[in-house]
C-alpha cells in the first residue's frame, strides 16, 4: 500500500477507529493484525521472511536470558563455594554461548538480507573476473518489503538483549508486533525497542491535543512529499538520465532539486509515520532536525536520518573501536607513528567501515559505496584540517559568531552533502564525477533560461516551479518557527479551534488541488520503500 | 465504560480485514510482487523508470530505416521542412483534424508513397510512411507487389508477427511489411510507442 | 456540562467536515473543463439533461452522428423529435451506456447507431472517455461506462470525484471557467453541433492495408447487448454507416456488420453507398475535405433519412403538438441564431475564428 494510495487512507481511518474503539489492552492486537494487512497488500511471499527473522530474534533472545538467569542464579546459589577465578570462567563460558546466540541470530539475518539484497551485485562484479564459462547468472530475488529497516530494528533488539539493557520480550506476537510495525516498514525510523515499547504495547488514551497534532502532522507530510517531492521528480529525473545533455549549470540544478525532492520526500513519509503513530497513541522517534541548517558535515549526520547514524554509531562504530583487534592495530600504529595519531586510528578506521556499510545499505550498487566513502572522506578530512580551521578562527575571531558566517557554514555544508546524495540519480560513478566537476567548466547558465532546451523543458511549467518555491519557502519558515519550540504547540496555544479547523482544512485543500498526482503526473512511491 | 459487543465487533472487523487481504493478496500476488520488489539495485529515486520526454526533445533515431526519394534520405521524427526542402514539394496536402481537437494529421502526396505528420512542440515531424504503388522502392529494395520470397531475402531482418505482418525497428523507428496472398501487399514506417 | 462539550466537539466536526466538502465541490466545479470554448464536444453528454420533452429518435455514436444529422431538419420536414447523443471518439460500449442512461429519462421508438466504432475494441485516450463520461449523471450506468472504458492509468474514484482528475488545471483556469462556474450555455443544437464553413474534398489519404480485417469480438457483444436493450423496451435498432468518407470503412468491415445485421434482423444502411441518392456533393457538403459533412451536408442526410424514418415507421409528426411546437420554436430561434453568427464570422474573418481560436491559432 502506497502511502498516497486511497486505500491506505481508509485504512489508517479504520485502524484508528478501531483503537479508540476498542479497550486499550486490545490495542497492541489491533495493530499487529494492521500490521500483518499491511505486510500482505505488498504480498504475502514477504511475510516467510519477516516471521523468520521475527522469530528467530524471539527464539535467541529468550535462549539469552535464560542463559543470563540461569549465570545469576548459579552465581548466587554457589556463591559461597566458587572462588573467584571459577567464577570468572563460568561467566566467560556463559557470556560465550550468549554470544554464540547472538551471532547465530546476526548471521542468519544479515544472511538473508545480503542474500536477498547484494548476492547479485557480487556476482556481477566477480564476472568481470572470471572467464565466459564460469560467469555466474543474475538469480531472479525479489526484496520483502522493508528488509533493511526491519532487520536492522529486530538485530537492535537482539544486541540490546544482549548487552543485558533489557530483558527478552516473553510474548512472541509483542515482539511481532514491534519488529513489523508497519508505518515504520516503508522508510523508517529505526527504533529501539524499549523506546517504542514504551508506548507500542500501552498507548496513550485518547486526547484532542494528541489526535490534533498527529493530523497536522499527518497532512504536513502529506503536502511535502505530494505537492513539493512528486512535483520536482520529473525534473530531477530528466536531468540526471542525461548527463551529457545537462552537463554544466544543470548538473547545480540537479543537486538543488534532488537536495528538494529527497528531503521533501524522505521527512514527508517520515511526518506521515510519526503522525499516525501519534494518532494511535504511540511516539515514535524523530529523523530529521532541520539538516540544512547544519554547519559541518558532522552535525549534518546528526541531523539527517538520525536513527540511522544512531544505529551504526551504537551498534558498529563502538563495536568496532573498542574491538580488541581494533586496539591492538591502534597499540602497533601508536608505537610506529606517535600518540595522536594512534589515538585517532581506531575513529578512523571505523568510521570508513560505517560509512562503507551506510553507503552498501543505501543499496547494492558502486554509486553508494562512492558515495559512502566521500562522505567518510569529508568527516575524517575536517577532523584532519581541524587546527587549520582553529588558526583561521584564531586569526579572525569576530567572523564565526556572526550570522552571515553561519549561513555561509550552512550552505556550505548543504552543498557539499547534496552533491554527494545526486550520486544516487546518476546512473554510473564517471559520469557523476563527470557532470558534477563540468559545473566549473562548462558555462552555460542562459542555456539553462534559454527557450531551447532549458529548465522549462524538463516537465515542469513555470507555475510548477512557482510551486515549489512557495513549497520549499513554507517549509524553511516551517523549520525557521521550529527554532524557537514546536509548532504545533504553538498553534495549539491559540486555543482556537477554529484556527485549527482553518489550518487542517487548508492543507486538505491545498494537497488536494496542488499535489502532483494523477494522470499528467508520474507519482513516485516513497524512494525508500526498497530497503 | 464497557463496551463488550463494541470490542468483539470491532476484533471481528479488524481479523475479516486480514483474512480478506490475505486471501485478495495471495489472488493479486504477481502484480504486487513486482511493485514493491525488483532485482535490480534498489536507487533511492526508485519510482518510475519513465523520464519525461518533451515533445520538443523528440529526435529522429531510424538508423537503417531511412526511406529515400530525390537523392534525400529522411525517416520518422526527421522535420518536415528538412523533408521538403530534400525531396521538393508535394503533389498534394490533407489535414485531417481528429475529434474534438486531438492534435491534427497533416499528409503530404508524393509519386508513389504519402506521408504523414504531427506536430512536435510545434514542429511537424514525420510520423508515418506509407509507400502507395510499385513506382517506388526502399533503399533495401523492397517494392508493393515484389514476391514473398523476394521480401524475405531482404537485406534487413524482419519479425514475423503473424497475419501476414513482418516488422523491423531500430531505435524508435518501425517499418512494417504486410504480405498477402504470397506478395508484398503494404510498406510503412511509423514510429514505436 | 460534559455532554455539551462532547455535542460541541462532535457539531464542530460535522460543521467542518460539510464546509470542507462544500470548498471542495467548489474546487471542482471551478476546475473542470466547461467545454465552452475549445472543445465543446465535451459538453455533449450533460447538454441532454436540459431537454424537456422527449425524442423519438435517438442517436449514438461518434462524431459521425453529431456532426452529419440535424434534428431540426428532422422535426422541420417530418415533425420528428430527436436527439443526438453522441460523442467524440465514442467506443460502441460508452455508445451502449449512453444508450441505457437515456432510457432511464425516456422511451425513444427508434435508436440510431453508427457503426465506425466498431473497428476499435479497446479503450483509446484518456481524453475522449472524460469527454465521453464526465458529463453522464451519476448513476450504475455511468459506473458500469466508466468501468468499461478506463485506460491503464485511470481510476474509478476520479470518475466520482473529477477534482482528482482536473486538479491540475488550476494553472491552466481562464476566464471561462469562472464565467461559467455555475452555468454554462448549450453548444449544439439537439446534440448536432454545426458547421456552416466550407471545405472542399480535394484528395484523401490512400487506405491503408491491414494485416487483420476481423473486428473485435467485443463490438459484436456491445450489438447484442444493445439489441436486448431495444428489443426489451419496444425500440427498433438501426445500424448505420454515415457517409463520412474518412477514416475509411473498409469493404471487410461492413461485410461482418452487414451479416450481423440480417442475423439480427436489424437493417442496417451504408449510407456511403447511397451517397448520390442522398444527394451528398463533397464540394460543397463538407468543412474539411470529406470526413464530417457541414450544415448543407447534415440537412440533405437528415431531409434523406427523415424520408426513410417516415416510409418505414411509424413516427408521429408532432408539429401539431403546441408544447411541442412551442419547444422547437425556441430551438429554430437559437438554431438560425448560430448560422447568422457563424455567417457573421465568415463574412468579417473568412473563417470560423472562434473555431481557430480553438484550435491554438
Amino acid at each position: 500500500m502506497s502511502f498516497t494510495s486511497p486505500i491506505f487512507l481508509v485504512f489508517v481511518a479504520v485502524l484508528v477507529l478501531l483503537r479508540y474503539l476498542l479497550p486499550k489492552r486490545f490495542a497492541w492486537i489491533l495493530i499487529l493484525i494492521a500490521n500483518l494487512i499491511f505486510y500482505a497488500f505488498a504480498g504475502w511471499y514477504g511475510l516467510i521472511f519477516i516471521t523468520f527473522t521475527t522469530l528467530s530474534a524471539w527464539v535467541l533472545s529468550r535462549a539469552m536470558d535464560r542463559n543470563l538467569s540461569t549465570q545469576n542464579q548459579y552465581l548466587a546459589d554457589h556463591k559461597k563455594e566458587m572462588p573467584r577465578e571459577e567464577r570468572k570462567a563460568y561467566k566467560e563460558s556463559m557470556k560465550k554461548k550468549r554470544r554464540l546466540m547472538l551471532t547465530l541470530g546476526l548471521v542468519l539475518n544479515f544472511g538473508i538480507l545480503f542474500a536477498l539484497k547484494y548476492l547479485n551485485f557480487l556476482t556481477a562484479n566477480l564476472n568481470l573476473f572470471l572467464p565466459e564459462t564460469a560467469k555466474i547468472g543474475a538469480m531472479s530475488l525479489w526484496l520483502p518489503m522493508g528488509i533493511s529497516f526491519y532487520t536492522f530494528q529486530t538485530m537492535g533488539y537482539m544486541i540490546d538483549v544482549y548487552r543485558g539493557k533489557y530483558p527478552a520480550e516473553k510474548n512472541f506476537f509483542k515482539l511481532a508486533t514491534f519488529t513489523s510495525f508497519f508505518p515504520l516498514l516503508v522508510q523508517g525510523p529505526i527504533t529501539r525497542f524499549d523506546d517504542l515499547s514504551k508506548t507500542l504495547y500501552s498507548p496513550e488514551d485518547f486526547s484532542r491535543k494528541r489526535f490534533s497534532f498527529g493530523l497536522q502532522r499527518i497532512l504536513w507530510g502529506y503536502f511535502k512529499k505530494m505537492v513539493i517531492a512528486d512535483r520536482i521528480f520529473p525534473a530531477v529525473a530528466a536531468l540526471t538520465a542525461s548527463p551529457d545533455v545537462y552537463n554544466g549549470s544543470f548538473v547545480f540544478f540537479a543537486i538543488l532539486f534532488y537536495a528538494i525532492q529527497l528531503y521533501a520526500d524522505f521527512s514527508g513519509g517520515i511526518d506521515i509515520t510519526i503522525g499516525i503513530a501519534q494518532l494511535l497513541g504511540i511516539t515514535v522517534k524523530e529523523n530529521f532536525n532541520r539538516p540544512f541548517f547544519s554547519k559541518n558535515t558532522a552535525e549534518y549526520w546528526r541531523r539527517w536520518h538520525i536513527t540511522l547514524g544512531e544505529w551504526f554509531k551504537d551498534y558498529l562504530f563502538y563495536p568496532i573501536s573498542v574491538s580488541s583487534g581494533m586496539l591492538k592495530l591502534s597499540r602497533t600504529i601508536r608505537q610506529k607513528t606517535g600518540d595522536r595519531f594512534g589515538k585517532k586510528l581506531p575513529v578512523y578506521v571505523a568510521s570508513f567501515v560505517i560509512w562503507l556499510v551506510t553507503g552498501l545499505w543505501h543499496g547494492a550498487g558502486w554509486n553508494f559505496i562512492v558515495w559512502g566513502l566521500l562522505n567518510a572522506i569529508v568527516i575524517i578530512g575536517s577532523e584532519e584540517l581541524a587546527p587549520l580551521y582553529a588558526k583561521f578562527h584564531a586569526r579572525f575571531p569576530k567572523l564565526k559568531p556572526t550570522t552571515p558566517y553561519k549561513i555561509f557554514e550552512m550552505l556550505r555544508t548543504s552543498f557539499l552533502m547534496c552533491s554527494f546524495h545526486i550520486l544516487d540519480c546518476y546512473k554510473s560513478v564517471p559520469a557523476y564525477f563527470k557532470a558534477w566537476f563540468s559545473m566549473f567548466t562548462v558555462p552555460n547558465l542562459s542555456k539553462a533560461f534559454g527557450a531551447g532546451g532549458g529548465l522549462m523543458h524538463l516537465g515542469l511549467t513555470l507555475a510548477d516551479y512557482a510551486v515549489v518555491l512557495l513549497g520549499v519557502l513554507t517549509m524553511l519558515l516551517v523549520s525557521l518557527k521550529q527554532r524557537s519550540g514546536s509548532v504545533r504547540e504553538a498553534i495549539w496555544q491559540k486555543n482556537s479551534a477554529l484556527l485549527r479547523y482553518a489550518i487542517i482544512g487548508a492543507m486538505v485543500l491545498v494537497i488536494l488541488i496542488f499535489g502532483a498526482y494523477g494522470i499528467g503526473y508520474d507519482s513516485a512511491q516513497f524512494i525508500y520503500n526498497q530497503f | 465504560m464497557k463496551k463488550p459487543f463494541l470490542h468483539t465487533v470491532s476484533l471481528m472487523m479488524a481479523a475479516m480485514l486480514l483474512l480478506g487481504t490475505l486471501l485478495l493478496s495471495g489472488c493479486s500476488n504477481n502484480s504486487s510482487a513486482e511493485e514493491s520488489g525488483s532485482t535490480s539495485e534498489s536507487s533511492l529515486t526508485s519510482g518510475t523508470d519513465v523520464v519525461f520526454v518533451d515533445p520538443s526533445q523528440v529526435r529522429p533515431d531510424y538508423g537503417k530505416l531511412g526511406f529515400e526519394s530525390n537523392g534525400f534520405t529522411f525517416g520518422i521524427y526527421d522535420t518536415m521542412d528538412d523533408i521538403i526542402a530534400g525531396i521538393g514539394d508535394p503533389n498534394g496536402t490533407f489535414e485531417a483534424a481528429s475529434c474534438a481537437y486531438q492534435g491534427n494529421d497533416y499528409f503530404y502526396y508524393y509519386s508513389g508513397f504519402e506521408l504523414m505528420a504531427n506536430d512536435f512542440d510545434g514542429v511537424q515531424r514525420l510520423t508515418h510512411i506509407t509507400v502507395i504503388d510499385d513506382t517506388v522502392s526502399t533503399p533495401q529494395g523492397i517494392t508493393i507487389g515484389m514476391a514473398a520470397i523476394d521480401f524475405t531475402a531482404s537485406s534487413i531482418s524482419f519479425t514475423d508477427e503473424g497475419n501476414g505482418k513482418f516488422t523491423h525497428q531500430e531505435g524508435s523507428c518501425i517499418m512494417q511489411v504486410i504480405i498477402k496472398n504470397d506478395k508484398v501487399s503494404a510498406i510503412e514506417y511509423y514510429p514505436a510507442k | 456540562m460534559k455532554i455539551s462539550k462532547t455535542l460541541k466537539t462532535w457539531l464542530g466536526i460535522a460543521l467542518f467536515l460539510v464546509i470542507l466538502l462544500a470548498l471542495l465541490f467548489a474546487a471542482q466545479r471551478l476546475l473542470m473543463p466547461k467545454y465552452m470554448s475549445g472543445i465543446p464536444e465535451g459538453a455533449l453528454p450533460a447538454e441532454y439533461y436540459r431537454e424537456t420533452t422527449d425524442h423519438d429518435v435517438i442517436f449514438v455514436g461518434d462524431c459521425e452522428v453529431y456532426e452529419n444529422f440535424s434534428p431540426m431538419t428532422l422535426w422541420e420536414e417530418y415533425g420528428i423529435t430527436s436527439y443526438i447523443r453522441g460523442g467524440p471518439e465514442q467506443l460502441i460500449w460508452q455508445s451502449y451506456y449512453t444508450l441505457e442512461d437515456t432510457l432511464r429519462h425516456e422511451t425513444p421508438k427508434v435508436v440510431v447507431f453508427n457503426v465506425l466504432s466498431m473497428s476499435l475494441g479497446e479503450p483509446q485516450s484518456e481524453a475522449y472517455n472524460r469527454m465521453n463520461l464526465d458529463g453522464l449523471r451519476l448513476s450504475s450506468t455511468k459506473l458500469d461506462a466508466v468501468r468499461a472504458s478506463m485506460t491503464e492509468d485511470e481510476t474509478l474514484l476520479s470518475y466520482l470525484f473529477p477534482l482528482l482528475r482536473f486538479h491540475s488545471r488550476w494553472s491552466e483556469l481562464s476566464k471561462d471557467d469562472f464565467k461559467y462556474f455555475f452555468k454554462t450555455d448549450p453548444v449544439a443544437h439537439n446534440g448536432y453541433l454545426m458547421r456552416i464553413d466550407v471545405k472542399p474534398k480535394t484528395q484523401l489519404p490512400s487506405k491503408p492495408v491491414l494485416d487483420d480485417y476481423t473486428l473485435p469480438a467485443i463490438g459484436f457483444e456491445y450489438l447484442d447487448k444493445m439489441q436486448a436493450l431495444c428489443k426489451d423496451n419496444g425500440i427498433q435498432l438501426i445500424l448505420i454507416k454515415s457517409p463520412s468518407e474518412y477514416p475509411y470503412w473498409y469493404e471487410e468491415w461492413d461485410a461482418q456488420v452487414a451479416a450481423w445485421a440480417e442475423q439480427n434482423e436489424v437493417p442496417y444502411l451504408n449510407m456511403l453507398l447511397l451517397s448520390d441518392e442522398i444527394g451528398i456533393d463533397m464540394q460543397t457538403d463538407t468543412y474539411d475535405g470529406g470526413m464530417h459533412l457541414n450544415l448543407s451536408g447534415a440537412e440533405k442526410l437528415s431531409t434523406w433519412f427523415g424520408a426513410y424514418l417516415t416510409e418505414n415507421y411509424a413516427l408521429e409528426d408532432h408539429r401539431s403538438d403546441p408544447v411541442y411546437a412551442d419547444v422547437y420554436a425556441a430551438k429554430k430561434a437559437a438554431y438560425d441564431a448560430e448560422i447568422a453568427d457563424q455567417q457573421r464570422q465568415i463574412d468579417e474573418y473568412g473563417k470560423l475564428i472562434d473555431i481557430e481560436r480553438a484550435n491554438g491559432n
